[in-house]
């Protein structure tokens, strides 16, 4: 389990990094462009043409997805662990968590 | 800029005690976002929530590092944890502000009662590193210097005890770490220790499932959830590598004072008192 637990941890400070960096990024942006408007409402559909304009909202909400993101990715490589140890019942366990998520972003979305 | 500053401060608060104690802070950042910085409850909730997977990823990664999470018990849980948090999810963010103050101001005021006793709970029983079972596991006490085997009891109660966290989650914008550290230790003769990571590791999936839908909902606003998420990865990272060295009673007592004196605040609000 010791080495499931070490790549486990790996993905998390992966995941964690990334969505660090780009909140600091968003940061570093908001300071360099003093009297920019703040956003106060994350929108995934304004990422692209934040980022590009190099507007720090599509940073903030980037990085937040990326947070939002590590968990499932994390569940996603236990998934992948137990089926390499061939530990059936908790892979299954990890898959049936994967489709609740899936399923708890579908219906948010759809709502 | 000091407001930025303050939220940060939550965010470092709640997720060093939240990393100390396996919860994921949300108890102390609502209700010092809500009462003290006045930002609206749903946004308040959606903030905690992120911040909740922040703490969740900054100290389980520690913890597991350490092998003292017990991810398969974890991901058991967590299949009822995620089922509970998707009704809250929905649940919650249709609920007054009123009604959600009052329903976590009574919910504190139990967690802070809990967290006061907490040194009445029974020892696990000791069990060789060998002989832990489907759900066991052993880690490695750096305190005592020995290997401390446990067995996993009363599943099927633990499975319901996960479904309501997940639930309160949902509702609450919390991590349900509150009820599923006690639910472990008491009730399933885990480890503190192994209990406490063990929840860091779990509270993560089952703020997700519920942030997911208040992000959707456009509930997220990034002025206060990015200072808040930042504050709580630097507490943490502390309070993860804090945890082995401070003795997890006298942090719990100092918890759960502060834990009741802001529920008995959001009790307040909810009835319209203001206290400030």
């Amino acid at each position: 389990m010791s080495k499931l637990n070490h790549y486990t941890a790996r993905v998390l400070t992966g995941g964690l990094l990334l969505a660090v960096t780009l909140l600091l990024a968003g940061i570093v942006l908001t300071v360099a462009r003093p009297g920019i408007e703040a956003v106060h409402m994350a929108s995934v559909s304004r990422i692209p043409g934040d980022i590009a304009a190099w507007r720090p909202g599509g940073f903030f909400t980037l990085g937040l997805l990326v947070l939002l993101a590590t968990p499932i990715l994390r569940v996603a490589a236990l998934f992948t662990g137990f089926l390499r140890n061939r530990m059936w019942l908790f892979s299954a366990c990890s898959f049936l968590v994967l489709v609740l998520l899936g399923l708890s972003l579908y219906l948010g979305v759809a709502a | 800029m000091m407001h930025v500053i303050i939220l940060a401060l939550v965010g470092f608060v709640g997720g060093t005690f939240g990393s100390m104690v396996g919860l994921g802070g949300g108890l102390f950042i609502i209700p010092a976002l809500v009462l003290f910085l006045k930002v609206p409850v749903h946004n308040a909730i959606a903030a905690s929530l992120l911040g909740v997977v922040a703490t969740s990823t900054t100290a389980s990664a520690a913890y597991l590092r350490q092998d003292l999470t017990n991810v398969r018990l974890g991901i058991s849980l967590e299949t009822m944890t995620v089922s509970g948090a998707l009704v809250g999810g929905f649940v919650g963010s249709g609920l007054g502000k009123s009604t959600l103050s009052a329903i976590f101001g009574g919910m504190m005021v139990c967690v802070a009662i809990y967290m006061g006793v907490r040194q009445r709970v029974v020892r696990p029983p000791v069990v060789e590193s060998g002989d832990t079972g489907l759900l066991g596991d052993s880690y490695h006490d750096h305190a005592s210097g020995e290997a401390v085997g446990y067995r996993v009891r009363r599943l099927p109660f633990g499975l319901g005890a996960s479904l309501v966290a997940g639930l309160v989650s949902g509702l609450l914008g919390v991590g349900g770490g509150f009820l599923k550290v006690p639910v472990m230790v008491m009730v399933m003769t885990v480890p503190v220790r192994a209990a406490v990571a063990t929840s860091s590791f779990m509270i993560g999936v089952t703020a997700c499932a519920s942030a997911a839908v208040y992000f959707t909902k456009g509930l997220v606003d990034p002025v206060v959830a990015v200072p808040v998420v930042l504050g709580v990865v630097v507490g943490a990272y502390l309070g993860s590598k804090l945890s082995l060295r401070v003795k997890s009673s006298v942090l719990t007592v100092v918890l759960a004072v502060v834990l009741f004196a802001l529920a008995v605040q959001m009790l307040l609000s909810s009835v319209g008192i203001s206290v400030r």
